[in-house]
């Protein structure tokens, strides 16, 4: 295959991905959601989770977005060095965008700072975000995706403490950014907490946080603990599906770790909805694909 | 117009204050009628610019919502994805939204706060919540776009 036929290909590939991941949750999202709706007793919640999973067959069947909110597209790349199409990556993972919100629909969520318009296209300025790391030695190229809405993205925040104030003091900025924030993101939420040396590098963290499957855990025995306890203390809000009360708000917390400066601590909370458009694909160098997050995924081209 | 029809409580526009008298917290209602989407900078126009908006929505409802909308060949509309967006952005200017518009129910996302609680009890209205994220039930529940602008 050419070089140009392998970006059509992948970008092809690519836009059918990310029009799929719009209308169809990941595997562990909803196996997540069943577990927790089989443990609500109350009616209310009952219903929240009735009407979740009839939106789901609805949104397949319909072949629609199952939230209108689609989100600010995202990419972390996991590019390997010798992948050989990592000169147009960053074109066709932009085109990619464009095609898939003509084709899916997806809403037009690229809006210019500063002139402050809607660009109409979903792409922008540094839209779709791109993280990247470069894997050495590999022709691979893995890439999470995601939709990152308003509703996820509103409790975000980050801030360095001083170590005086301890874990506990990142417990504390996790707590009262769940208990303000938490209900308008529209709960059961998947939790992302990144610990760094910065304000940016926490930030980065809790995003890949979220990229984690639900129900990992962090490899450090006292990171893992933190997760659980952190989520039986969000749980005990009692927030609920929606915030209507219930036993569970939370599908899981997710901790990413970096080491820190002597001086500082940071922590950064970062949130996925119960809608937690998240897909996972890799492509080999010649543009055969693997999807890790969604079983049956059967793209066209 | 509040109608009990198996055992629902349909709210059917126009609505009056009184048909919100036996609404409690909790309760699940139905809503038939007229519905305009509406959000941050509608709110912006009308309370802090004095503007006008295009629809009269004066004893209807309104949704906190950016839909996803396709324009047919002949030119009309369908609903294709719509739900609730964060309503506690409208949150500083609800009171004064109410006030002005007569609206009398505001669904939305998440919580509301003050502004709007005082909204409703001096002008009647009432503030409920969509199951969030839920925007294929929703749209499949749109019998007809009017207008979209």
């Amino acid at each position: 295959m050419t070089n140009d036929a392998k970006v059509k290909l992948m970008t092809d590939r690519l836009a059918e991905f990310i029009a799929y991941t719009a209308k169809k949750l990941p595997d562990d999202v909803i196996g997540k959601l069943r577990e927790l709706q089989a443990q609500e007793t109350d009616p209310l919640p009952k219903v929240i989770y009735e009407t979740m999973f009839r939106n789901q067959e609805l949104a397949v069947q319909w072949d629609r977005p199952s939230c209108q909110d689609t989100g600010a597209l995202q990419f972390w790349v996991r590019a390997g060095a010798h992948f050989p199409l990592l000169d147009d990556l960053a074109d066709l993972l932009r085109e990619a965008v464009i095609k898939a919100t003509q084709e899916a629909p997806l809403r037009h969520n690229a809006v210019e700072t500063f002139d402050e318009y809607n660009t109409g296209k979903n792409v922008g300025k540094g839209v779709p975000t791109i993280f990247w790391d470069i894997v050495p030695r590999s022709d691979r190229c893995e890439i999470y995706t995601y939709m990152s809405g308003g509703g996820c993205s509103l409790p975000g925040h980050a801030k360095v403490l001083m170590p005086g104030e301890g874990y506990e003091g990142v417990v504390r900025f996790v707590m009262d950014q769940m208990t303000t924030y938490g209900l308008n993101a529209c709960p059961p939420l998947l939790v992302g907490i990144g610990i760094g040396t910065s304000v940016e590098t926490a930030a980065l963290n809790s995003k890949k946080a979220l990229m984690r499957p639900i129900g990992s855990h962090n490899d450090n025995a006292n990171a893992a603990k933190l997760e659980r306890l952190l989520e039986d203390g969000i749980n005990n809000i009692g927030l609920g599906p929606q915030g209507m009360g219930g036993k569970h708000c939370v599908m899981g917390v997710n901790i990413e770790n970096t080491a820190r400066h002597p001086s500082v601590i940071g922590v950064a909370v970062n949130v996925g909805c119960w809608s937690h458009r998240r897909g996972h694909i890799i492509f080999d160098k010649d543009i055969n694909y693997t999807v890790t997050t969604h079983t049956g995924v059967a793209l066209s081209c | 117009m509040l109608k009990m029809e198996n055992g629902r409580k349909i709210l059917v526009t126009p609505i009056a204050a009184d048909d919100l008298q036996d609404i409690h917290i909790g309760d699940i209602i139905y809503l038939d009628g007229d519905l305009t989407t509406c959000r941050d900078v509608a709110h912006r126009r009308v309370v802090e610019e004095g503007r006008g908006m295009p629809v009269d929505v004066r004893h209807k409802a309104i949704l906190h919502a950016g839909p996803i909308i396709r324009t047919n060949d002949d030119g009309s509309y369908e609903m294709v994805s719509v739900g609730p967006t964060t309503s506690m952005r409208m949150e500083k200017f609800e009171y004064g939204f109410v006030k002005k518009t007569g609206v009398r129910l505001i669904a939305g996302k998440g919580g509301m706060k003050g502004n709007t609680e005082r909204a409703c009890r001096e002008f009647g209205c009432i503030f409920c919540v969509f199951p969030a994220g839920n925007a294929v039930v929703a749209a499949a529940s749109v019998e007809k776009i009017v207008e979209a602008q």
